[in-house]
Parts: structure tokens; sequence; C-alpha cells
């Protein structure tokens, strides 16, 4: 891999980081997200053909990663206007289309920490784990203990998510200007 | 299923999942396994083997859309199957005929019967003629019988009975219990075809191919279930392939691949049972895709693959329930009628809280379609006539219902609240329902009830109901109404115009001791407060799984002092009254306050109730009452329990004279 393709690289974790961060956190004036999920897919989207270099499964991704901008610009502009979503067969595919994409995203960008030594490759291992069991459609809301449980938890995750990302941002960089490549534990 | 909506509720619930998992399939095509493309099919089996409910649903509104042309095309009709006024239901997915067929839904379910029937006949013919063949074939012979062990010891498999048959296309496997692998006589056979052919017979694909003929014969006028199953039947070779090339080396594989391609126009046997290589060209060149696309898929991939299908398994089998808004109830149009009565028939009241709030919304809206939810089916018919008449003669819109005697100045805002909801025979419960009112009608029915004094007379009516579990719960009204000319809004209903749920009396050497109760609960009907100034009213939409927001056990307690102590030259008579979770609990008394006050103090074990009264001067009425309450949480569904006994100490100026337990079976 050459150093522009490295560059390439830092540029996309970070803004896949950034997309983590506007699919997670939401900050709503009213009815409108300013912090809209569709704009985090497209994020995650532009950058794929980078982390393609690095894992070529990655480019599988794009139409997927599309299909669901298309999906949460829908939801976001019912939401604007005040409408519920209420399509269950397409909300259905939409959840195992997400749990897909975000399966096989963490994967490649735990095979990009592993092939530059990179300490992150496990933790983001974890986290694709328990974001995939965090998907499973439980009925946490019929005891409020559980809901609120499940909602730390999930808070818990996407801060987890955000905050290692980052980190391998961090590391990428480091790496590519020269300095000591950190080890995994 | 015993009518054809029955039959078109299953067939559409299955075809919708069906469609979600082919959306899916296509956008994870080349993303998760061969395994995970055939093993989501399982979501469909399970959907096709489970009866369709008509509460939830992958497309909520698709039963009512059924229920409503049932219920306008059964008008017209007089089936044997099939009532207006009976809901779809489904017991099990098999065709069912309860007698000969009068109508045209009969009969269209007594052909679709018929077809189901031949279909398995023709099914069972197939697979018979199948096993006459191979009975006929040759041994395998000692050279194929070498080849075939050899094959199976190399990939650790068990091979099974083996016969060559003239004029055969390619290799199968058929049979369930004692299978037959059947190879073309005169030819060679490669050896991975075997190796196909024997992973067949040990993952039993035979047997779910049998499953899925079955399926395929429940759905036979399905034209896209058959393409469907015809994809299933694909994605179960591919499968196959997917574990023949994780079996196989480089150049192995390829040879694979052109054994496929030389299959590309031969027949293959059809007969439920049988597994075969070859399964038609168009299915070949998608398997020959698959097959370019082969990968082995890393160990973690089981994770998302199993959450994947679990994700989908979850709307398809489940459903979610339609949102019904309060214009879904209220229909304006008569002709609109139908849509709200078939909603009402399949949005029946699923907890005995649901039902009151249904049934008592309806009483304050003067809404039949609210009445019919709550009711019991058999009275569908009368209601529903009794709206089309309103509406067609006085003008009332279509949901019109009158709402009987004594609610006329019924206080819309003002809400309801339910008392004494007691078990009563055959599972039933009694309960009353208390409604505030402005005003009654005077009996006469011109003007309004007055007092003596000339002023309208507001107050409460009361409306005894029976409540049961019958097709989910039901109300009817249980008796006459009662009026009573004192208002209690949305407060607890305290007052005696109807009978306590429980008197408790003790006659004792110092007086008469009386304690009532009343159990009171409510339904959160309180709409949130909206806007800059925020404002709440009275939700009006019923509820039809309602929860009780909270239960209430009223008390009410009377204390009549004995001639012997009112003779006394004492100024202050006084009742403390303590609730006990049994009748031997040791309770510590707070000290009586003295004057002429009352209210309830806490106590180192619970709460005290307590009255004090002169019983000097004109402000003496000969008794000391006064009233409280507890909240209770200990509800299910059902009512709440009233605490076994109360533990009561009277007082003359403070001074305590006596204590006693009072129990249902009397005083201690």
């Amino acid at each position: 891999m050459n150093e522009e393709n490295k560059l390439d690289l830092c540029m996309a974790v970070k803004q896949i980081a950034w997309g983590y961060v506007l699919l997670h956190f939401n900050i709503n004036l009213g009815t409108f997200n300013i912090l809209p999920n569709w704009l985090g897919y497209l994020l995650m989207v532009e950058v794929l053909s980078a982390l393609s270099q690095e894992e070529p499964s990655a480019a599988l991704l794009r139409p997927l990663g599309q299909l669901l901008a298309g999906w949460e610009g829908l939801c976001w502009i019912m939401a604007v206007f005040k409408q519920e979503v209420s399509f269950p067969l397409l909300s259905a595919a939409a959840a195992a289309a997400t749990l897909y994409f975000h399966f096989q995203l963490l994967t490649d960008l735990a095979i990009a920490a592993r092939n530059h030594q990179c300490p992150q490759e496990k933790r983001i291992l974890r986290l694709r784990t328990a974001r995939t069991l965090l998907a499973l459609p439980f009925p946490w809301e019929r005891r409020q203990v559980l809901t609120m449980v499940v909602a730390l938890v999930y808070m818990a995750a996407a801060v987890w998510i955000c905050s290692v990302l980052f980190s391998l941002n961090g590391s990428l960089r480091e790496e590519q200007a020269g300095g000591p490549a950190p080890h995994a534990p | 299923m015993s009518n054809i909506w029955g039959f078109l509720l299953q067939t559409l619930s299955v075809s919708l999942t069906a469609a979600l998992l082919l959306a899916v399939k296509w956008l994870l095509a080349d993303k998760l396994s061969p395994r995970w493309q055939y093993g989501v099919w399982s979501v469909l089996a399970l959907r096709a083997l489970v009866p369709a409910g008509t509460a939830r649903s992958l497309l909520p509104a698709l039963p009512l859309w059924l229920e409503t042309g049932k219920g306008m095309a059964e008008r017209h009709l007089s089936s044997a199957y099939s009532a207006v006024y009976r809901p779809i239901r489904l017991d099990h997915v098999f065709p069912v005929l309860s007698g000969p067929p009068v109508s045209l839904t009969d009969w269209l379910l007594a052909v679709y019967a018929a077809g189901v029937v031949l279909f398995l006949a023709w099914y069972l013919f197939s697979y018979l003629r199948l096993r006459r063949l191979l009975a006929r074939g040759a041994p395998a012979g000692a050279e194929l019988e070498a080849q075939l062990a050899r094959v199976g010891e190399r990939y650790g498999l068990r091979p099974c009975r083996t016969v060559r048959v003239r004029g055969l296309p390619s290799a199968f496997v058929c049979g369930v219990i004692r299978p037959v692998l059947a190879v073309p006589e005169g030819e060679a056979v490669d050896d991975k075809v075997l190796l196909h052919e024997l992973l067949h017979l040990k993952h039993r694909d035979a047997l779910q191919s049998l499953g899925w003929a079955l399926l395929r014969s429940l759905h036979w006028c399905n034209p896209f279930l058959w393409y469907v199953f015809d994809r299933v039947g694909n994605d179960m070779e591919s499968l196959c392939d997917q574990r023949v090339l994780e079996r196989l080396e480089g150049e192995e594989r390829r040879e694979y691949g052109k054994i496929l391609l030389s299959m590309a126009n031969d027949r293959y046997p059809r007969a439920p049972g049988t597994t075969s290589l070859s399964n038609g060209g168009k299915n070949i060149a998608r398997r020959i895709t698959a097959i370019v696309r082969f990968k082995k898929y890393p160990r973690g991939m089981a994770l998302v693959s199993v959450c994947a299908a679990l994700v989908l398994a979850s709307p398809a089998l489940y459903g979610t329930a339609a949102a019904y808004g309060l214009s879904d109830f209220s229909p304006g149009p008569v002709k609109e009628l139908d849509r709200a009565m078939a909603m009402a028939r399949i949005n029946r009241c699923t907890t005995l809280a649901g039902a009151l709030d249904t049934y008592a919304k309806g009483l304050i809206e003067a809404n039949g379609v609210y009445i019919a939810t709550a009711s019991p089916l058999s009275r569908h018919q009368e209601l529903e006539a009794e709206m089309r008449r309103s509406a067609e003669e006085e003008g009332w819109v279509a949901c019109h219902l009158d709402r009987g005697p004594w609610l006329d100045g019924i206080e819309k805002m003002k809400g309801y609240t339910i008392c004494d909801i007691t078990p009563a025979e055959d599972g039933r419960f009694h309960a009353w329902l208390e409604f505030p009112v402005s005003y009654f009608l005077s009996e006469s029915g011109e003007g309004f009830a007055k007092n003596a004094s000339g002023e309208t007379l507001g107050g409460s009516v009361l409306v005894p109901v029976s409540v049961w579990e019958e097709d989910g719960w039901v109300v009817e009204e249980a008796g006459e109404r009662v009026c009573s000319y004192r208002s209690y809004g949305q407060v607890q209903y305290y007052g005696d115009a109807i009978p306590w749920l429980r008197e408790l009396t003790a006659q004792t050497p110092h007086g008469t001791v009386t304690i009532q109760n009343r159990t009171v609960y409510t339904v959160d009907n309180q709409n949130q407060a909206d806007g800059f100034f925020g404002w709440t009213s009275f939700n009006l939409t019923p509820m039809v799984d309602a929860q009780w927001q909270e239960a209430w056990i009223y008390l009410s307690y009377h204390y009549i002092p004995g001639d012997s102590l009112s003779s006394q030259p004492r100024e202050y008579a006084g009742i403390m009254v303590a609730e006990l979770d049994d009748p031997d609990q040791e309770v510590e008394f707070p000290a009586m306050p003295v004057g002429s006050q009352g209210g309830a103090s806490s106590g180192p074990n619970g709460e005290f109730d307590w009255t004090s009264n002169t019983v000097t001067g004109e402000g003496w009425g000969g008794a000391v009452s006064g009233g409280g309450g507890t909240y209770s949480d200990q509800w299910g569904d059902g009512p709440v329990s009233l605490p076994p006994a109360y533990r009561v100490r009277l007082y003359w100026d403070g001074n305590m004279v006596e204590e006693l337990t009072l129990t249902e079976e009397g005083a201690q």
C-alpha cells in the first residue's frame, strides 16, 4: 500500500467514525434532526472505495449503503412532517440490511486495523459482535427496567464505537507519520 | 381453515413473508452464504405452518381489508362456512369442509380443498411411480459399489442402496425412510456427482423436499408461491453445491461446474421425496453463478447470518399490530360502516381494563363501533342494524348509537371511573361504570330534574356491567342504571347509591362500628400536555389493550357510641382504623389527636385513618364518620384484593376505650 492509499485509509476511517456519530446521536430542533442518519450513511458510502483498497469486500457494501441512506432519508423526511413510518415490510428489510452492513463494515475496519498492526482490531471485533446482538428484536419494552438498561447499553456502545474508530484513525496517522507502530496486546 | 377467507388470509400472509425474504435475499445475494440463502426459507416454512392471525400481520391493514371484503360479500350470501359477524379465524392451515357447500364462497373453498387433495394425490402417484421404476432397476454392480464406498470413505459419508436405471438423465436420491440412489445405466458416474447425492442423503434433503411439496400443495392456486417454492428448491441445490465445493480442490471445482453445465437441458425427477443434481436449465445457470462466487465464509458470518434470520423472523411470524385511530372508530357516511364494523370484529379487547375503557368511551361518545368492539360478537348484528337505522332514518353519523337512559347530560371531558370489580359466576366479573352528568332529564321526559329549590340536579350515573373473556374481553350491561344526585366527577365514587363492595360491622359494649369498602380503578386517559401553556384533556380514543393506571381501595368508617358511653360526661368521641395484612398482625397505633378533626397519620407500621368529633352541642349527629383509602399496586388484569382485616380503636377524649379486629368472619 503506497503513502497516498494510507492517507486515503486514514481519511476513510475518520469519515466512517463521523458517520457513526451521525447515526448514533440525534439533536432535534422540534421535528428536525440536525444529525440525520442518511448523512451518516452517505459519509460511509463515500469512503468505501478507499476501504476496499484494504479489504475488497468493502466495495460490496456500496449499493447497500446507498439503499440505507435512501431509507433513512425517507424516515427523516417523514419525521420532519410528523408522519409515522409504518411500512413494516420495508422496515424489516432495512433492519436486516442494516445488521449486515454494520457487521461487514466493522469486520473490514478490523481487517484494516490488523493489516496495520493497530491495537484496535480486537476491540472493533468485540464491538461488531455486541452491535449485532443488540440489534436483535427482543421485547425489551415490556419491562421498564430492561428498557432503561438496554438504552444505557446502546448509549455506551455508541460512544464506544465512535471512540474506538477515532482512536484507530489516530493510530493510522501515527503509523503514516512514521511514528512508533503500536502493537496489539 | 374453515372458509375461503381464512385461506386468503393465510396465503397472502405467506406471500408477504416470501416477498420480504426475496427482497432481503436479493440485497444480500452476494454477501451471505448459500447456507443462509437456503436456511432463511425456514422462516417461510414456519409462516406457512403457523395460522395467520388477524390482530397482527406483516401488513397490518391486510386482515382489515379481508374482513371488510368478507363482510360485504357474505351479506348477500347465505354461506355455510362463513358469516358476516363471525371474524376470519384460522385454527390450522389445512382446509376443512364442515358440510355441503351452499354459496359461491363455500364452493370456492370446496374447489380449493379438492385441489389440495388432487395435488397431494398427484405427488403420491409420482413418487410411487418413481419407486416402481427404481424397483425394476439393475443392481449397482461391484465396480459402482466400490466407487461409492471409496467416495463415502474419502468424504466421511454413508452410502445407501444403489440401482442402475436405463434412460435416467442424471443421478438422484429417492425416498426418505429407505432411500435409494439411482444412477443412469450404461454411463460412468463421476465421483463428484456421487458426492453431491451422498451429501443430499446426509442432510436429509429428500425429507425437506417432501415438506416443501406439502406446502406447495396447500398453496397450489398461488402462482407467486409456486415461483417461490422453485427458488427454495434451487437454493437447496445451491447449498448442496456449496457443500460439495467445500470438499473439492481447485481443478475439481472447475470440473464440477462443467458437470452442472452439461445438465442444463436435462429433465429431472419432480417427485417429492427426491433430490437430483440437475434441476432445470434456468436454475443451473443460477447455480453456476453461485459457484463462480464460491468462497469459504469466515466463522464470524454464522453470527450475522443467524441474527439476520431472527430479525426477519420476528415481523414475519409475530407481525405488527394495526394502529387504529379515532377516525377508524367513527365512520361518518353509512358506506364506511362496513369497514368500521370489520375493525370491531378483529380488533378485540385484549384486557379487562381495555374492554371497560372501550365500552365506557362508547357510552360517552354515543359511538356504536366502540360499543361493538367491546361487545360479544353475537350482539354485532343488532348494533349494526341500530346504527344503520339511526343514520338512515334520523340523519345521525353512521357510528351513532343512543346512549340509553340517564346519560344525555354526560360530561365528556370528566371521563368515567370503574368501581367494585368482583368475580361472578362462569369466570365473569361484575363492575360498575360511573359517569358524571351535568343534568338528568325529568322522569316525565320534559325538562330537567330539579331539587326542592328549583336547581337543576347533576350527579353520577352508575351502569352495572358484566365482563368476561370470549374471543377477547367483552362487556354487557347487567341491570338497571342507578342515578346518584351527587357528582363525584373524576374522583372516586364513594357514594352509597350502589351497594358497598364489602361491609364489616361489629356491635360492642361501647357502640357499633361499621367499615365499608369500595374499589375504584382508572386507566391512563390523560392526553399529554401540548403547547406552551400545556393543557391536558380526557383521551376519548378507546384503548383495547389498556392496563390499569391505578387501583384504589376506599374505606368508609362509622362509629355510633353505645348508650353507656354517650351518657358519660365526655366531650370527644373518636375512631382510628388500621389496615391489616393479617388479622393477627401487631399494630402500634399513634397517639389519637384530641379535638374535632380527622385525617390520616403514618405510624411505624402503616397508615392510620382517624376521626374525632365533639359529642356535645348541635354539631353532634350521633356518629363519628370518616373515610380514606389506599392505592393498591397488587393488581394483575383482574380485581384487587381487599385487606383481610381492619384493627379499630375507639376513643373518648383521646383515651382508648376498646380495640377490636374486624374481619369477614366477625369481630375479635
